[in-house]
């Protein structure tokens, strides 16, 4: 493989761990602090999309529009399922709580069918970002650059607000005991709410990003819940380096694994999953309450 | 030398952080020898058993049980060789009743628990020795009720019945009377006793109240700050510990 | 709560504890009893009903026993499957490789299908079973998933998205008459048999001391554990036994459908008696296979009149997970031991 080509493949890989680095970090902050696994993460990701493609594909409004409109639908959304449904069951069982996510995967999948239809929806590229431009003498789209520039940012944005506001240092006691920081005066109904419509809005986030990327179908929830599990299970559950790790492993892997075996790329990712698994059960960082 | 130790540990180590639960302890606990391991909160004497019986995974040092090395082993494997223990909090089968929770034990002791297809009712023996055990702790009324819905006192004795239907040869007890009233309490007590003058089954147990185990235990164990800082009969104890009391104002 | 505190200063009593009083033993006859009043309605049914309610009592009776195999995980140990379809989809393309590509009768078919359900578990089990709760529900969809991949892509031997098709059932000769096996009513009792065999077995094993271990797991492994029990090997032996089950099932949908296909292995299958079971009440033997044939039921009324069916599935689990915890037969047995318990 020469020089150029290999840069082309890493940043590729880097985006597409980018895009996956957004979803998981937003299961995973809602793991951390709820104690939840989302099932309908990958649906509220991919209800983005389609929103994302509502907003600029089909009202053809600027991107940069629908880059905040589509996530903040979508955290809105998060949001009416936890105020109205996911609070009255968190004393119950575990896997009680699966199930109810799970409900929302059917009744979101569907429900983009009904109002979308079953068809590819391409979403346009916005005009500042469609451009390419040329590395090693290869031409590569600035909106993958953009997006391997977000990622980062996002992630610093995420660590600061974890770490260094009076909200992220109430949102960490409440993932570290919840009745805790409930006696020490800490609203937790309410930041609960709001840390499940943060991890909405990072999966709206991935998933509008991704709309001018791969285009919005009904099956994409489905593909990045599987490779956002992976990536959380071979990181750690709760953990950011965890999934920030784990996206860039399988960000590699899937670019990377088809050019010496094609078609490997998921068979890869589960080897990758297994091995982890047989070595440290837990993920490469586990950690009992959210690690930023 | 005595009689070869049936456990024993040298240099067990765990640290959380900076942390030292349990550092560098050496203990060797004789064949028929009831231990009382007693000693403040946080002095390491939950962590020393959760090593020991490898719920925890120990930083350095090793532990031998009957001769053999365990430090490795996993807890079943541990259980399976006769070291058995209870948990500070009652760790039962809380939607099952009293006579499923003895049984489950009586089917890992005989080990007839294979994949069959022989239904439970014909486990005669099995549930010869469920009902020998609800006499002997007293849980005849309870036997059909759910361990969930039984009382804290109740609940611990099930899990005491559930150790003895393993028949070990060391049982490690945490705190078996945390959360009695007295006077179930004083009944814990005796049924310990008993079982120790039976024989077979070696005590150890760990305790807040050191008046209640000064009776029945033949050498006491102090932890503080995850050190051994005396061993020896409960006479010897009694005035280490006046000497403390008198010196340091240690209340306990 | 009857939450009891006794003293010791009560004499021991020494009379020995009835276990088995006469009420259990009756409830154990009126068990049996009614085991094969409805094994008898079963048996009966195709003779009554069309060819169209036969065909999809079928289907009801294969889901029946693909949702019981879910629940020797899920009811009895406590391990929630999100991806018990691989394995019924492992014995589906199992049993139609077999009929079609060695030319292998229709009962060595459904046999196949049990051996593949059984050693796609044996492969999966040894990961899945060491992890806990919630990491093992997202292990068991990410491995279901890696199945619908593989015979989505592996279209040389599975046909990919157009499935694997079967044609031939063959016949066999029954007194002297010449049965069709492809024939709604031969099948329905080929698979009547196939399902009793299989429920009674899973039903032995939940009611066996491996089946009270597997009780206790659910409620609380880590005390299994140090009870001397090795719980991995326990959940690895439940795990290979409820996916041969799930492939036994299966091995008698591809030559029901004459097709084996992807959507098989798909999570929204996995998803199906994972609902059935909630909508029946996992706490008693039958209530998955009673909630997945209702579903299967309601269904057959719904697809008629709306595409969305998954959407009316979300809104039932919904439901279900709000308002009636325990499924309708947990529902409906509490009520009625509400009901008469007030009545003493």
């Amino acid at each position: 493989m020469s020089t150029s080509s290999f840069v082309i493949h890493l940043l590729n890989a880097i985006s597409f761990a980018m895009l996956l680095f957004l979803v998981s970090v937003g299961l995973n902050l809602i793991f951390g602090v709820l104690g939840v696994i989302n099932f309908a993460h990958g649906a509220l990701y991919m209800v983005g999309a389609y929103a994302a493609f509502q907003v600029a594909g089909a009202w053809d409004v600027p991107f940069g529009v629908a880059l905040v409109v589509a996530p903040l639908a979508v955290a809105v959304i998060g949001t009416v399922i936890e105020v109205l449904f996911l609070r009255r069951i968190y004393a119950r069982d575990i896997a009680v709580q699966l199930l109810m996510t799970f409900a929302f995967v059917l009744i979101l999948d569907d429900l983009v069918r009904l109002i979308w239809g079953t068809g590819i929806k391409a979403t346009p590229r916005p005009e500042l970002l469609s451009g390419a431009v040329s590395i090693f003498g290869r031409e590569y789209p600035i909106y993958g650059l953009f997006i391997i520039v977000l990622g980062p940012l996002v992630a610093a944005a995420l660590w600061y607000f974890i770490e260094r506001t009076s909200f992220g240092q109430r949102v960490r006691a409440a993932s570290t005991d919840r009745h805790m920081a409930s006696a020490l005066g800490v609203n937790v109904p309410v930041l609960f709410s709001a840390v499940f419509a943060l991890g909405s809005l990072l999966a709206g986030l991935g998933g509008t990003l991704a709309a001018p990327l791969r285009s919005a179908t009904p099956s994409m929830g489905e593909n990045i819940i599987i490779l956002t599990f992976i990536v959380v299970v071979v990181g750690g559950l709760g953990s950011f380096p965890g999934a920030l790790t784990g996206a860039l492993m399988l960000g590699l892997l899937n670019e990377f694994a088809p050019l010496l075996v094609p078609r490997s790329e998921m068979a890869v990712a589960y080897a990758l999953m297994a091995i982890v698994l047989l070595i440290r059960p837990r993920g490469l960082f586990p950690s009992p309450a959210l690690t930023t | 030398m005595r009689s070869p130790a049936l456990l024993e540990t040298a240099g067990l180590t765990k640290h959380f952080g900076e942390l030292y639960a349990v550092d560098a302890v050496d203990l060797a606990i004789r064949e028929g020898e009831t231990t009382a391991v007693i000693g403040p909160n946080g002095a390491g004497k939950t962590t020393l058993f959760n090593l020991v019986t490898r719920r925890m995974r120990a930083d350095r040092g090793r532990v031998r049980f009957r001769g053999t090395d365990i430090t490795t082993a996993t807890p079943h494997a541990v259980a399976r060789m006769g070291l058995v223990r209870t948990f500070q909090v009652s760790s039962v089968f809380p939607g099952l009743s009293v006579q499923q929770n003895l049984l489950t034990a009586v089917l890992a002791r005989t080990g007839r628990s294979g994949v069959s297809t022989q239904s439970l009712e014909r486990e005669r023996e099995s549930l010869e020795r469920v009902q020998e055990l609800l006499v002997r702790l007293d849980l005849r009324d309870d036997a059909n009720v759910a361990c969930d819905e039984l009382a804290h006192g109740t609940r611990r004795r099930v899990e005491v019945g559930m150790s003895l239907a393993l028949e070990p040869r060391l049982l490690l007890l945490d705190e078996p009377t945390a959360g009695m009233g007295t006077s179930e309490r004083q009944a814990t007590v005796e049924l310990l006793s008993e079982l120790a003058r039976r024989g077979g089954t070696t005590l150890v147990l760990t305790e807040h109240d050191v008046d209640l185990v000064m009776n029945f235990a033949r050498r006491i164990v102090v932890m503080h700050q995850g050190g051994i800082i005396a061993d020896g009969t409960p006479e010897e104890i009694v005035e280490d510990i006046e000497v403390r009391r008198a010196y340091l104002g240690d209340s306990r | 709560m009857k939450a009891r505190e006794r003293t010791a200063a009560r004499p021991v009593d020494t009379r020995p504890v009835r276990l088995e009083g006469r009420r259990q033993k009756w409830t154990a006859r009126a068990r049996t009893l009614a085991w094969l009043l409805l094994v008898a309605a079963l048996a009966v049914a195709p003779f009554v009903a069309g060819s169209y309610r036969t065909l999809l009592l079928t289907e009801i009776l294969i889901f029946g026993l693909f949702a019981s195999s879910f629940n020797l995980l899920f009811g009895y140990t406590g391990l929630l499957s999100f991806g018990h379809a691989a394995y019924f989809a492992g014995g589906a393309y199992a049993s139609a490789l077999i009929m079609v590509e060695a030319e292998l009768p229709l009962p060595a078919g459904i046999l196949a299908g049990l051996v593949g359900g059984a050693l796609l578990a044996a492969l999966f089990g040894v990961f899945c079973v060491r992890v806990n709760e919630i990491y093992f529900s997202l292990l068991t969809l990410a491995f279901g998933m890696l199945v619908y991949t593989v015979v989505f892509q592996a279209r040389e031997v599975t046909g990919g998205s157009d499935g694997f098709n079967l044609y031939e059932l063959g016949s066999v000769s029954v007194a002297g008459r010449e049965l069709l096996l492809g024939h709604p009513q031969v099948f329905y009792f080929v698979t009547l048999v196939t399902v009793v065999l299989g429920v009674a077995l899973l039903e032995r094993v939940g009611s066996s001391p491996f089946g009270q271990v597997l009780r206790a797991i659910r409620e609380n492994s880590e005390r299994v554990d140090f009870l001397g029990i090795p719980v991995r090997r326990y959940r690895y032996k439940a795990f290979v036994i409820a996916g041969a089950m799930a492939g036994l099932a299966g091995g008698l949908i591809a030559p029901f459908l004459r097709v084996a296909h992807p959507q098989m292995s798909h999570w929204t299958t996995s998803a199906e008696v994972v609902l059935g079971t909630i909508l029946g009440g996992e706490a008693l033997f039958l209530g998955p296979a009673v909630g997945t044939g209702v579903l299967i039921w309601l269904e057959s009324l719904v697809t008629g009149r709306t595409v969305y069916w998954p959407l009316v599935m979300g809104v039932i689990l919904l439901v279900l997970v709000l308002f009636l915890p325990g499924g309708i037969l947990g529902t409906l047995t509490r009520t009625y031991r509400r009901v008469r318990g007030s009545g003493r």
